[in-house]
Order: C-alpha cells, then sequence, then structure tokens
C-alpha cells in the first residue's frame, strides 16, 4: 500500500559539508534542504498520519552519544500523500520502552521550524525528556511532489548534553539501574556498588572477629610447635584457587543454603549474595589471620609482662592490653583484607552471577531475599560483560568506568592501611 | 654452698627453698634456698648471667611464659608453695607486683594504666576507683607532677614519670610484695634518684626486692643483700655486713671490683 | 589475708572480699574466651583439611595420565585438560622470567632508598597500593594497553606482560622485606671490608636475603597461576579441542588455562561433566600446592643454616 504520510529527516553534524563553520542554528536554505535529500538518513513513511513517528531518530541520537557531545541535530520533514483525505495529520512520538529520562544524559526537544505556507500555527517547542510520549496535531499539508515535500513542515529535534558528558555520565553512574543491553541502555552503577558493599561487609564481618580470635590463638596461646605447623596450613588456604572456592561454594554452601531458604524464598539455587559472602570469608580468612597475627606480635614483650604481672588473666591481657595496642595494625589488616575481598571476581562471578538488583531492606522478607538471592557486584560485573561487548560502544566504556571506580576505591583503601600499618610501626 | 640463709628476728615475707631453674637444659639457678624479710628492702645482687633477674621472675611466676623452662623446688608465700598445682596466678600476682627494667606503661591515658588493675580486681567504680587511683600515685610520688593531666596518654610521659607510673600502678593492685627488676637501669641520674628515694620509702610499708647490677644502689637503698654467682647464692646478710665484711671471697673479689 | 597498706576509701580487710567477688567470674570468662580462641582456631585447620580432602575425594578419581594429557573431546564434554595445563605453566614461567628481575630490582631500590625522600616514601605507598589492587583492575589494563593498543590480541604474550604486573609489587614489597632482615652488622662488615655499597647488597645482602626473595617470587606466582581475572580478557581461550603446539606463533595466540576452564566450564552448566570439573580443581589446587610446598622447603631448609 502506498503511503500516505510521510516524515523524511536528516542528520546534521557539526562536520556536515553543509554547514560547516556556519552558525549550527542557521535553518537551510531552500536549495540546501533539497541537497540534504541526499543526505536522508532515515525515513519514516506510513499510509497513516497518524503515526508520524520520531522516535527512531531520538533512538539514533541515544547511540551516538559522542557526536551528541557537541549537541546533535535532525531535522525532519513532515507531510501526507496526495490521496490522503482527513484535515488533520498527528505528529505521534512514543520511545522504546526501555527509554528512561532519568538515564538519558541528553536534553531532547522537538521543535517546529517552518510550518508550510499559508498554514497557521503557533510556534511549537515540546522537551522529549518532559514530554516523552505524546503527539501533536497539525492541519494537514499534502506534497504531491518531491519539491513540495521540502516545503512541508519542518521540525528540528534537538539533543544536546545536560551538562558536560563527564558530569552527566557520572550522575547517571549513581543511579539505581544497570540495564547494559537494552535499547536507551542505563548505567546505574549504584545496585553493583552496594552489592559488592555489602558482600564486603558480610564477609569481612564474619572473617574479622574470626581471624582475629585465631590470631590471638596463634599469637598468645599456641606453643611454637603448634604454630610451626598452623602457618604452612593457613599457606594452603591461602593458595587455594578462588575459582576452586567458588566452584566448592556452588557444590557444598549453596545446597546448604537452597535447603534453608529454597522453599520460602523460591529459590531455584543456593547461589545468591549470602552464599558469596560466606566463600569470600573463607578466601579472606587467612590473610586476615596472617596480618592480625603480624599485628599482635609488633606488640612489645614488656607490655604482655607488664599486664601478666599486674595480675591479668590472658583474655584481659588480649582485651584490655593487646588488641588495643596493636589497634592501628588490626585496622591495616581490617582494610586491606576489605580491598582485597572487594576486587575478588571469581567468588562473586560463580557464587552469585544475578541480574543487578538493588538491595531492598524495606521489611524482613525482603532484607532476607536481598541477601539470599542472587545479585551482581562491580568486579564480576565486568569479568562477564566484557566478553561480549563492542568495542568503544558507551558499554564499553562503562565497563572500564566499573573497573576505574573499583580501582580507586581500592586505591584508596589500600593507601589508609598503609598508612595505618606505617602508624603501627611509629606507635610501638 | 650456702644451704638457707634466714635471720630469725625478722618476719618472712616470702622464702625459696632448693628453687632450681633451667631454661632447656641449661642450668640458670642452682638450689637456692633464701628468705625475704618483711618490710624490708633487700637487693639482689651479682655479674650479668647469674641468675638474680631468674630468681626475681620466679618470685611471681612469670618465668612460666617461658618456653623450654623447667622449675624445681618451692617458693613459699603465706605457708604456701606458689608452685603448687592449684595455685591461682592471679591471686598471686596481686599480692606480689613487679616492675620491669624497662619502663612499660600501656598505650592508654595515666589514669587508665593504674585503674585497670584495681577495676578488674577488686571490681572498684567510680569515686572508690579513683581514691585508689590517687593513693597509688601518691604513693610513686607521681601525683603532684601529673594529677592534672591524668587523661594524658601514659606513653606522654618522661622516663622516670613512666617507671613511677608503672610502679603506681602496681601499687594500685594492694601487693604486699613489691618485685623490681633493675628499675632504674633505663634511666638518667636524676630519675634514678627520685625511684631510690621511693623504693626506699616504699621500704616502710612493702616488701621490696630489688634486683640491681649497681652496687651503690644496692647499698644505698637495701636492708638486706644477696649475692648470686653463676646461679647459686653465694652471701646473704644485712646489706651493711655484705658490703664491710663479706664472709666469702667471692663476694669481697665482686664487690671491691675484681670482676664483673 | 591481710593487705598492708590501707588505700583509699576500701578498709584494709575488705580488699581480699572484694577480690573473691571477681575472681570467679574472671577465671570463668577467661575460660570461656580462651578456649573460644582456641576453638577458632582448631575449626580453621579443619575448614583447610576439609576443603583439601573434600576437592582431593571428589577429584582424585577423574585424576590419571590421560587426564593430565589429553586435549578435551567431543566439545569439551570428555578427554582431559593437557592444554590448559600446559597454558597455565606457560603464562607463569612467562611472568616468572618477566616479573623476577624487575620486581627484584624494584624491591632492591626500595629497601636502598626507601625513607629517605618524601618521592621514595610516596613510591612505597603506591607498590604497597598496587599491590593490593585487584586483579580484576590488572585484567582491563591488560585488555586496555596490550590487547587493544600495542594491538598484541588476546594472546600469550598479552597474558604474561598482564601477569607480569599483577606479581610484580608483591614481588617488590616481598624482596624489600627480605632485605630489611638483613642484620645491619652484616653490611656494615662488607662495608669495612671496602666493598661498595653496590657490591655489599650483591655479594651479601642479596644471598642472605634470598630464601626470603625466592619465597616472595614463589606465593606470588601461585597467587597468578590460581587467578583467572588478568588473564580472562588478555590471554585466555575456552573453547579448545586441540593439543597445543609449541612455535613462535604461540606467542600471538591465545591460550587456555586451567583458572579460566574452570571459570568457563562451570558458567556453561551441562557441557563440562562434574567429575572433570573436580578433576581440573584438584589439578590446579596441586599445582598451587607444589608452589607452595617449595616455598616452605626453602624456609624451612634456610632457618636451619642460620640457625646458630
Amino acid at each position: 500500500m502506498d503511503p500516505t504520510a510521510s516524515l523524511l529527516a536528516t542528520h546534521r553534524e557539526g562536520t556536515d559539508a553543509l554547514d560547516d563553520a556556519e552558525d549550527a542554528t542557521r535553518l537551510p536554505s531552500h536549495e540546501e534542504l533539497s541537497q540534504m535529500q541526499a543526505l536522508v538518513t532515515a525515513t519514516a513513511q506510513t499510509d497513516d498520519p497518524r503515526q508520524l513517528r520520531p522516535d527512531a531518530l531520538f533512538r539514533d541520537c541515544m547511540r551516538a552519544p559522542k557526536r551528541a557531545e557537541q549537541g546533535e541535530r535532525f531535522l525532519l520533514l513532515a507531510f501526507a500523500l496526495p490521496h490522503y483525505t482527513g484535515n488533520r495529520m498527528v505528529l505521534a512520538w512514543e520511545p522504546d520502552v526501555s527509554f528512561d529520562p532519568a538515564y538519558c544524559p541528553y536534553e531532547l526537544r522537538l521543535r517546529l521550524v517552518r510550518a508550510p505556507e499559508g498554514v497557521q500555527v503557533k510556534p511549537l517547542e515540546i522537551d522529549l525528556r518532559r514530554q516523552p510520549k505524546g503527539s501533536l496535531e497539525l492541519p494537514v499539508w499534502k506534497a504531491r511532489t518531491q519539491e513540495e515535500w521540502l516545503q512541508g513542515y519542518l521540525f528540528e529535534l534537538e539533543a544536546r548534553p545536560t551538562t558536560t558528558t563527564t558530569l552527566a555520565t557520572i550522575q547517571q553512574f549513581l543511579m539505581p539501574d544497570w540495564a547494559p543491553t537494552i535499547l536507551y541502555a542505563r548505567f546505574g552503577m549504584l545496585p553493583l556498588l552496594l552489592a559488592t558493599l555489602l558482600i564486603t561487609l558480610l564477609a569481612i564481618g564474619l572473617a574479622m572477629p574470626l581471624g582475629i580470635a585465631a590470631a590471638v590463638y596463634l599469637s598468645e596461646q599456641a606453643s611454637p610447635r603448634i604454630r610451626e605447623w598452623f602457618k604452612p596450613i593457613l599457606e594452603i588456604l591461602a593458595s587455594i584457587p578462588t575459582v576452586v572456592l567458588g566452584y566448592f561454594g556452588v557444590m557444598l554452601i549453596a545446597p546448604a543454603l537452597q535447603q534453608m531458604f529454597g522453599e520460602a524464598l523460591q529459590l531455584s539455587s543456593g547461589r545468591g549474595l549470602l552464599a558469596t559472602a560466606l566463600m569470600m570469608a573463607v578466601f579472606i580468612l587467612p590473610t586476615v589471620i596472617s596480618l592480625s597475627e603480624d599485628a599482635l606480635r609488633a606488640v612489645p614483650n614488656s607490655l604482655r609482662e607488664g599486664a601478666e604481672a599486674l595480675g591479668l588473666t590472658l583474655a584481659e591481657r588480649v582485651r584490655l592490653v593487646l588488641l588495643p595496642t596493636a589497634k592501628s595494625g588490626l585496622i591495616a589488616a581490617g582494610l586491606l583484607a576489605i580491598a582485597r575481598v572487594m576486587g575478588e571476581t571469581m567468588i562473586v562471578w560463580i557464587l552469585s552471577d544475578g541480574t543487578p538488583t538493588m538491595p531492598d531492606f524495606s521489611s524482613p522478607a525482603a532484607a532476607l531475599g536481598t541477601l539470599v538471592k542472587p545479585t551482581r557486584g562491580i568486579p564480576d560485573t565486568i569479568a562477564i560483560e566484557m566478553g561480549n561487548v563492542e568495542f568503544e560502544s558507551p558499554h564499553y566504556g562503562h565497563l572500564f568506568l566499573l573497573g576505574l571506580t573499583l580501582f580507586v576505591l581500592t586505591l584508596g583503601i589500600n593507601l589508609l592501611g598503609f598508612a595505618y600499618r606505617k602508624r603501627a610501626q611509629v606507635v610501638l | 654452698m650456702v644451704a638457707a640463709m634466714t635471720l630469725p628476728k625478722q618476719k618472712v615475707a616470702m622464702e625459696t627453698v632448693e628453687l632450681s631453674v633451667s631454661y632447656n637444659g641449661k642450668p640458670a639457678l642452682k638450689r637456692v634456698s633464701l628468705a625475704f624479710p618483711a618490710n624490708a628492702v633487700t637487693a639482689l645482687i651479682g655479674p650479668s648471667g647469674c641468675g638474680k633477674s631468674t630468681l626475681l621472675r620466679c618470685l611471681n611466676r612469670m618465668n612460666d611464659r617461658i618456653p623450654g623452662v623447667e622449675i624445681t623446688g618451692k617458693v613459699m608465700l603465706n605457708g604456701e608453695d606458689i608452685y603448687a598445682r592449684r595455685v591461682n596466678l592471679t591471686r598471686l600476682r596481686r599480692e606480689v607486683g613487679m616492675v620491669f627494667q624497662k619502663p612499660n606503661p600501656f598505650p592508654m591515658s595515666i589514669f587508665e594504666n593504674v585503674a585497670l588493675g584495681p577495676r578488674l580486681h577488686y571490681g572498684l567504680r567510680g569515686r572508690a576507683l579513683q581514691e585508689v587511683v590517687e593513693d597509688a600515685l601518691r604513693k610513686a610520688a607521681l601525683w603532684d607532677e601529673v594529677k592534672d593531666e591524668l587523661h594524658k596518654s601514659g606513653l606522654a610521659l618522661s622516663g622516670g614519670q613512666q617507671q613511677r607510673l608503672c610502679i603506681a600502678r602496681m601499687l594500685a593492685v594492694q601487693p604486699r610484695i613489691l618485685l623490681m627488676d633493675e628499675p632504674c637501669s633505663a634511666l638518667d641520674p636524676i630519675s634514678t634518684q627520685k625511684i631510690e628515694e621511693l623504693i626506699v620509702e616504699l621500704g616502710k610499708q612493702y616488701t621490696v626486692i630489688v634486683v640491681t647490677h649497681n652496687l651503690q644502689q644496692a647499698a644505698r637503698i637495701s636492708h638486706y643483700t644477696g649475692f648470686l654467682m653463676y646461679g647459686e647464692l653465694v652471701e646473704w646478710g644485712e646489706t651493711r655486713q655484705v658490703f664491710e665484711n663479706p664472709t666469702r671471697p667471692e663476694t669481697e673479689d665482686y664487690i671491691r671490683g675484681r670482676f664483673g | 589475708m591481710m593487705n598492708a597498706v590501707q588505700s583509699g576509701s576500701v578498709r584494709t580487710g575488705e580488699w581480699e572480699s572484694l577480690a573473691a567477688r571477681q575472681d570467679a567470674r574472671r577465671a570463668r570468662k577467661n575460660a570461656l574466651l580462651t578456649s573460644a580462641f582456641g576453638a577458632v582456631g582448631l575449626a580453621t585447620v579443619l575448614l583447610v583439611l576439609g576443603l583439601v580432602a573434600a576437592i582431593a575425594y571428589h577429584g582424585a578419581p577423574t585424576l590419571s595420565w590421560e587426564f593430565l594429557t589429553q586435549p578435551p573431546r567431543e566439545g569439551m564434554s570428555a578427554g582431559g585438560v593437557g592444554p590448559m595445563i600446559l597454558g597455565s605453566i606457560l603464562l607463569m614461567v612467562g611472568a616468572f622470567l618477566m616479573a623476577t628481575p624487575l620486581g627484584v630490582f624494584g624491591g632492591v631500590c626500595l629497601a636502598e632508598y626507601g625513607e629517605r625522600s618524601r618521592l621514595m616514601r610516596l613510591m612505597h605507598a603506591s607498590v604497597a597500593a598496587l599491590a593490593g589492587t585487584p586483579p580484576i583492575v590488572y585484567g582491563l589494563f591488560g585488555l586496555a594497553i596490550f590487547v587493544l593498543k600495542f594491538k598484541l590480541g588476546v594472546s600469550l604474550l598479552a597474558g604474561w606482560l598482564t601477569l607480569t604486573l599483577f606479581c610484580v609489587p608483591s614481588i617488590v614489597l616481598t624482596t624489600e622485606a627480605a632485605l630489611k632482615t638483613v642484620p645491619a652488622a652484616l653490611i656494615d662488615g662488607g662495608l669495612a671490608l671496602g666493598l661498595s655499597r653496590w657490591q655489599t647488597l650483591w655479594r651479601i645482602a642479596l644471598p642472605y636475603a634470598l630464601p626470603g626473595i625466592l619465597t616472595g617470587i614463589i606465593l606470588s606466582l601461585g597467587r597468578a597461576v590460581g587467578e583467572a581475572t588478568p588473564v580472562l580478557f588478555t590471554a585466555s581461550i575456552y573453547y579448545t579441542t586441540a593439543e597445543t603446539t609449541l612455535g613462535w606463533e604461540t606467542l600471538r595466540q591465545p591460550v587456555a588455562n586451567l583458572p579460566y576452564y574452570l571459570a568457563e566450564g562451570y558458567r556453561q552448566p551441562g557441557v563440562v561433566p562434574e567429575r572433570l570439573i573436580w578433576g581440573a580443581c584438584l589439578t590446579l589446587i596441586l599445582l598451587t600446592l607444589l608452589l607452595n610446598a617449595g616455598a616452605i622447603l626453602i624456609r624451612s631448609r634456610t632457618r636451619r643454616r642460620y640457625l646458630w
């Protein structure tokens, strides 16, 4: 069927031969418009003038963020074909379902630049982020020849970065939705960051007290012989590759969790945040023990003797003298452990492997779900998605941004840990 | 050698009976029997490595923690052997306090350093605790110097003050016997003098046992002196007698500075 | 029992009764806490033994000469893990050859000039921070720089370079720590003999610290060989059914390796049978344990040598 209405568009940018070095806001003349015919990048022809939709263009705009850094403009020509009988035509726009203006770092405007001769319409300017879906009714304009197309309604669709692109990217980066593969991709890092932090918190919360307790046992209670046996055993644990730990978690911890929570929460497997955190605790335990033991051993013997001569029991000596004295060293140990857990990839990858979700602690049930269900952290997202991402696409860039975030976070924590270790050396 | 040396006219606070100590099979103390008179200062002297520190550390069982140590004989306190099976170490150390060669205040405030002991041992809180702390600091002749900065870290004090803080910390636990392991050897002369005066003062109320390698110091501060050599107790008696009129040639040689 | 001295407002006779009230509670608490510490220590040991035993139990039946040497067959669902083991070893050896000189040199520099200037202190802090930087960050760096920028592609070479970067900071730190244990008297002795600073370092300090340095290198390689993430985007290939043939072109080709095989094998369930995965787990653990045993051996031998 012959289309009865048409929307022609052309893309205009800084490098365009047409208006190189010219005022970008200047409208093309008639001649130029006809030359631009050759440059038409998108046409929407339809037999129903109610469906003149500019959203395809809108989409292109989102796909080319590099070009859009300078601002990007599309020109749209809207007209009806001669055999159309109505006296109104409708320009409607509706973005893809994945479009969320909050994740769109561009100001998107649809502007009526010129109405056809003899047609009276009010000036129009629509903010498409405020009004992502809508329609306009226009008096019909019929074009019989190609020449006349150019005399139809001329709209302009403009995309302009809201602030700077960097800032916009960062703003978007802290949004709660990570969906890199939908049409209007969303790169909100928050759920990934929170998952990583939550896993780290749980793992360290578990490993730190246990690790310090074992370190106290090693440095204060165990005989030298036991200590000699203990150290290599710890090193074995430290040397077990994380892939193996992850697999171990899948085979043993996940089924146990599945039994505990499976029915209540309708889990398909026990894999999830809790299983990950448990295995992370196992992973970090040897590090925590040996660093804490170093910190405890750095406490001078004279303090041990002083406390013992004062009649303090072992537990009191540990609690009131040794641990407070070794505090800086223990904090350093904790910080180094945090950095390592945050960046550990394989355990999360194997044991959690879910969709990015925001933690929800609004109700006990939701909190339990958050803790037990699969989720996605920063490092595993990089590992999983880097495998099938288009080179230099926004997704690719954002994965590097995730890596940078992880690097900066762990760098900060490590430097802090280093400072604490230095401080421990100064105090003692 | 000397089997048992006691001075019958003086009340005895603590007594070792045939005490021997060895580290990994190497003897450090050989069958030492010796009684420490109550409410007096006893000095233990002798060349380095003679076992005087070992002897002192046996008196509150601080040697237990050293790996490879073997101890035989008895140390009697209140008619009980402190090396008997079911001795409560906490209680022993409550009664027998100790200060060390190097001042070792805990890295906490002056007040906390002193309050730690009484709080744990006697469950003291609030006013009563403050009184005990003040009293201990006064007895250690430190109160006037620190009364306005009790919250300051104990590590911020000078060496001599730190040592007096350690003495106050010990006194706050209400011991009867004070063991001092070369308490002045890490200090400057002025601090040393202060501590010596303090020891003399404490000797009036407590049984003080001081290990020192400084003979003049022993002569200045102690009522009784024991001289050890190669892990054996060579001579024992009133300080004046030991220094002026030793019964054994080794003692005489040592005191005249011929060796050691 | 009488306490000799009146102190504060507590009357002379009262001390003992006050103490008696605390003693039992303190003893109980002490017993509770000390046994808790011991229990945690014991639990840690049991955890390690349990882990190793479970993996050995599940993996041992798979382990055979064929499994260790043959390539996978029938679309990865049968056969062995020969190319993966070879790839892991290739990656490790290359990283060892490149990271050792760099790391030891860096460690020597830090130990020599360590605390002298603000710049060196900053260097020290950065090396420490780099040693704690997550392997995935190294992976990304390797991807951006070696694979894409230098156009090495996903290849053994890119993997070597990335692993080298990953290993160097920790080798620097252990070398520095080992050099710091050299007694000052030994150094002074060397200098007194008229040796130059560098000669002393080279002839006296380094040999003394060598066991510590070697241990550090081995442990760092052990970590590298088990770590999948640095080579994930830079050197790894999952699907292999052919035996790896070694040659110059191998440098530019991706290699299969055990950690990546495990990661992918697990993530694509149903392809690789469980028993093969357990077998590969055990193989990988044996590989790292072998390295560890080497480190422990070196340490215990030198401890004996220097025990005078």
